[in-house]
Order: structure tokens, then sequence, then C-alpha cells
């Protein structure tokens, strides 16, 4: 069953992985366990 | 834009729950029948491939994607090779966690041809105190699969769960590994829920866990690395400069950086956190990602409890989040945002 990513869980998406590209940048030489 | 640093993605599936030991402090409780049918298990595995290169091509993003593949114990399911072989194809890096007990050489050697990356066996300690965690004669058992993997050139961690049931011969783990040839040597804490979950007395104090943390640092390793998933642990070897910010970089990678996926499908925050965010038979493991309350929260500092709530190394570590959500459970709550119980660093005194 092909599984449709809903509108809602874009904008979220986006929202996260550019608070995580901050994260990056704030944190030089550092995003792993 | 590019992300200036490569991020880790990693996917922990437990291919089965089926298992050829019983240790006491296992964190599953066995009971997850109903797991993957290979063409099922073929599914995931694009589902996973599609959703890393649906997020690099969106937000142009570098990703070091990995696989856990674990169990129960993982090679009592006969088709793990054909499974291997497909994650392998998609270009994931391969990581097994296992007891080796069912590692012959030839399986040794397959493993090596498919490029897996490294492989992880649970060791408790010296021998007597290993076998009373996992059962008499299970350590030679072991052992043998270590020898087999090492002899086909493969990197082997020994990793060892800490309680106060074998913290004290953990020092002897070092020469073991030495002796045996293993690369790494590795330590996590107990989390007393599954099967463990009435170890709850055995958990070290955080005093022992200091004291114990101190010891391995510092100890000469005859070449071993010594490695852990531990955030607290990690915490030990770096220096904060000032508060670290309010978004989670490094540490507990619940919500962060990988997810674990059962052998049933049931998807969690993390392979010893067991909070149920969905089913991969069903829901979309992307929209989960984002839109899962739980994951969100474990993502938002204001929502952390404790001394965690409160350290300025929060997004660098959070604490264990499968520790304090087992122990606040002991306490009659179920709260997977309260402190971490052992940690012994005070982030706002660094």
């Amino acid at each position: 069953m092909k599984k449709i990513l809903s509108e809602k869980a874009l904008v979220k998406e986006a929202a996260l992985w550019d608070s995580l590209k901050k994260a990056a940048q704030q944190n030089p030489g550092k995003c792993r366990k | 834009m590019a992300i200036t640093e490569a991020h880790e993605f990693f996917i922990q599936w437990h291919i089965t729950e089926r298992c050829n030991l019983r240790c006491t402090h296992c964190y599953q409780d066995g009971a997850k029948t109903d797991e993957f049918s290979l063409p099922e298990a073929m599914d995931v595995i694009g589902e996973v491939y599609d959703l890393i290169d649906s997020w690099s091509e969106t937000y142009g993003i570098e990703f070091f994607p990995s696989f856990n593949i674990t169990g129960g114990e993982p090679f009592l399911r006969h088709d793990i090779f054909d499974i291997l072989e497909e994650i392998a194809g998609k270009g994931f890096d391969i990581y097994l966690l296992t007891n080796g007990i069912l590692i012959n050489q030839e399986k040794a050697q397959r493993l090596a041809d498919i490029g897996i990356k490294g492989v992880q066996v649970s060791i408790e300690g010296p021998e007597d105190i290993h076998d009373s965690i996992r059962g008499k004669g299970s350590f030679k058992a072991s052992m043998r699969g270590v020898k087999n993997l090492l002899d086909s050139g493969l990197t082997v961690t020994l990793n060892t769960t800490l309680s106060d049931i074998n913290a004290a011969g953990f020092m002897d783990m070092i020469e073991i590994a030495s002796s045996k040839g293993a690369q790494k040597l590795g330590f996590s804490r107990l989390v007393p829920s599954g099967r463990g979950a009435g170890l709850l007395s055995h958990m070290l104090g955080t005093e022992r866990v200091k004291d114990l943390y101190g010891h391995i640092f510092s100890a000469k390793t005859d070449g071993i690395t010594i490695v852990t998933g531990d955030p607290v642990a990690s915490q030990m070897r770096s220096s904060p400069n000032g508060d670290a910010g309010d978004i989670a970089c490094g540490g507990c990678a619940a919500g962060v950086s990988g997810l674990t996926i059962l052998s049933d499908g049931t998807i969690t925050p993390c392979r010893r956190l067991p909070i149920t965010i969905g089913n991969i038979r069903t829901d979309s493991l992307r929209e989960v990602w984002s839109c899962s309350d739980v994951l969100n929260s474990l993502r938002d500092r204001k929502k952390y409890k404790g001394k965690c709530g409160t350290c300025n190394r929060w997004a660098h570590c959070r604490g264990c989040r499968a520790i304090a959500y087992a122990y606040s459970q002991s306490k009659g709550e179920n709260d997977f945002l309260a402190e971490d119980p052992q940690c012994f660093i005070i982030g706002n005194e660094s």
C-alpha cells in the first residue's frame, strides 16, 4: 500500500530539518550519537 | 543549502523476537510473534531507502544511513542473508547485534563478503558472570562465534550491559577482549524493562556509575577501543562551553537520529524505550518521524523534567530516555521526559 505524506507532515518535516541544520551550524565540528 | 555536517540516521530493526537464550536482563519480553515475511521485509527496506532519498533530495542533507540488525537472535531467521544483501544493495552501512552462538565459519565469511561494518556480541563479563546472566555454556558458545567473525576479518565489539550483577567484572573485559582479538569493547547501562523489569534493584547507583566510568576511561586498554552509546558517559569526555542550546545535536538518538522497528512492525523511538509511535505495516515512517507527539516531545527542551530539564548540556546529551522512563514507571509514572536517575554530571555547574 502506497503511503502518502500529508500536508501537515510536510510542514512539520521542513521545520524539523531546518532546526537540525541550524544545530549543525551552531556546533561546527560536531549530529550523531 | 547543504547541511554543514552529515547527519547520521539509523534504523534499528529487530527482525525477529525469537531467541536461543533467556537472558535475565533482556529489555524484550519475547511476546511478539507476527514477523515480517521476506517480501514484507523487502518493502520495509524500500521504504527506508525512499525516506532517506526524499529527505536528502528535498532538504539538501548528506546522510550516513545505516541499519542495526538484531533480534531476538537475528540468525534464527533463515532468510537473514537475503535481508542483509538487500540492505547492502541499497547502499546502507550494516551493523549486527547478536549473541554470536549461531555464527559458524561459513556464516562469518558470508557476512564479510556482504561488507558488514561491525558485529556487536553481548558478553556480560568473565565466564561465570556471563553464564549466570545468559545461561550455562553461553560464554564459550558466544566466543566461538566471535572467533569465526574475527577470522573472517570482521570488526567485533564485545558489549556489556552494566548492573550491580556484573559491574565489578567489567574491567576484566579489557583483558578478555584483548586476548580474543576483539577490536572494541562497549558498555551500556541496564534498562529495567521487558524481562529485565524485575532487576530495578540491580541498577547501579549514581556514585557507582561515576566511579566505574572514571575507571573505564582512565584504564590502559591494550589497543582496545572503548565505545558506548550512553550519552552520560560521552559527556564525561566533553567540555561544555556555556549552554549548548535548544536544538538536539548528538546525545540520545531518540527523536534525533534513529528509529526502531520491532519484529511485528511496531515503531518505537529507541530499542529500549517501549512506547509505540506507529506500525510500519500501516503508517508512513516519514509521517511518524515528523508528526509523532512522542518524538516531537523528545526534541523539545521545555518539556524535560528535573536535572535534564535544567542542564546546559541538554542539546548534546538529554540522558538515557529509556532509563528515565523505566525508572519513572517504577514510581508509578510513565514519564519518558523525566530526569536520567543515574546522571552524575550537573550541567549547570560546568
